[in-house]
């Protein structure tokens, strides 16, 4: 008998757990993308540069994406309720899914491009080197943070689907964006350019789902 | 335990995100190149040496290889600042004696010479993302300015995504021509 009050107070502190709004939410990855892979690259870039020959390409590349994890962790952190994770483990979940999804994402394109023909420019090929990106920088990303909500938030595995969409969907529009209509706009500023444009489509795919999760709970 | 991890790393990405904002590329004060900074009367019967950036070209086969080095004069038309693959974009009206080095591609440049500086800057393109963050030597600018006249050395290719236009790619290295 108590164990069943437990539960029906779990479940009813659980559903007055008061998720952002889409907007919220695009909003906060959208920065948080934008300025963590305008951070990451003067990181890498500059930084980072001197210890190369130990820190070399891969694990260069984690750093980036982890650099990347942690500033969208936060901004999306600064929208969540208080009570629905702790920071640290939100922002751990975040940092290791982008480092391993940027990490994945570089060395299957860069396999996927060179195995391609290319003797003449492949729009069809390069959507689907930017797609294959876009996947799997989502799946991690989903999963890390799927792994660390679902004790929280139950049902919640159309979160990894909502993220590999959204991710998969930025990475296109940035790549059609900034390398077929060559906007000079985005191309000033790439790194903040695709950042935003990687964000605002993640952002708004998984604002939406935590907008149906809610409506579905209620 | 996370605790524990996650505040040092907070502090060290804090610390380093400080460091790299403040030294941005193309700052004078990084990386100066002993070529860059010197003023040489281009010498007929030089040799042009390949430099090391050959690795850190993203789909190297977009690039038909003509000659491992070429050696080129002119004036410098155009510059890029950060493209997407992280290269700088240059263009070169050629000195008449290299105007052959052209092809029919090189219109869409204005008739110029292209010279593509590799990995300036961290690619957010990310099939480029790997190769450039390997580079642990960067050919680091100060680049040319708009109007200067100089002498370029870079591996001369033809650009088969750009109507075969003639490009040296990566460029290797620059230096002013003295009146």
């Amino acid at each position: 008998m108590k164990e069943m009050q437990m539960g029906t107070r779990v479940e009813q502190q659980r559903k007055n757990i008061k998720l952002p709004s889409w907007i919220q939410w695009m909003a906060a990855t959208g920065a948080g993308y934008a300025l963590g892979m305008t951070l990451s690259s003067y990181l890498i870039g500059n930084a980072l540069r001197p210890l190369g020959p130990i820190l070399w390409g891969i694990l260069n590349v984690l750093i980036y994406g982890a650099v990347i994890g942690i500033s969208l962790g936060i901004f999306q952190f600064a929208v969540m309720p208080r009570e629905l994770l702790p920071f640290r483990v939100w922002i751990l979940a975040t940092l290791a899914g982008s480092a391993v999804g940027f990490a994945a994402a570089s060395v299957v394109c860069e396999a996927l491009g060179n195995a391609m023909d290319s003797s003449k420019i492949n729009v069809l090929g390069q959507g689907a080197v930017s797609a294959t990106a876009g996947v799997l920088i989502g799946l991690a990303n989903g999963l890390g943070q799927w792994y660390v909500l679902r004790q929280r938030l139950p049902r919640l595995r159309g979160w990894i689907m909502a993220s590999v969409l959204g991710t998969t969907l930025g990475t296109v529009m940035s790549a059609v964006l900034l390398g077929l209509f060559e906007l000079p706009l985005l191309r000033d500023s790439p790194n903040l350019s695709v950042g935003a444009i990687l964000g605002i489509f993640t952002g708004i795919f998984q604002g939406l789902f935590l907008q149906s999760y809610r409506r579905q709970d209620k | 335990m996370a605790e524990k991890i996650l505040r040092p790393l907070i502090v060290v990405f804090i610390i380093l995100a400080l460091v790299g904002c403040a030294n941005q590329p193309n700052d004078p004060g990084t990386d100066v190149t002993d070529s860059t900074n010197t003023s040489l009367n281009l010498p007929e019967d030089s040799t042009c040496v390949p430099g090391n950036q050959d690795p850190y070209v993203w789909r190297p086969a977009r690039l038909q290889l003509i000659s491992p080095c070429v050696r080129a004069t002119g004036t410098l038309m155009e510059m890029s600042d950060a493209e997407a693959d992280g290269d700088i974009h240059m263009e070169l009206l050629l000195d008449a004696p290299y105007e052959s080095l052209l092809t029919a591609g090189n219109q869409r440049d204005n008739g110029h010479l292209v010279l593509e500086a590799v990995c300036q800057y961290t690619p957010p393109l990310i099939e480029a993302l790997r190769i450039c963050a390997s580079d642990p030597d960067p050919y680091r600018g100060p680049f040319p300015q708009i109007g200067d006249h100089i002498w370029v050395e870079g591996r001369y290719v033809l650009d088969l995504w750009h109507e075969s236009q003639a490009e040296l790619h990566p460029l290797y290295r620059w230096g002013m021509i003295t009146p």
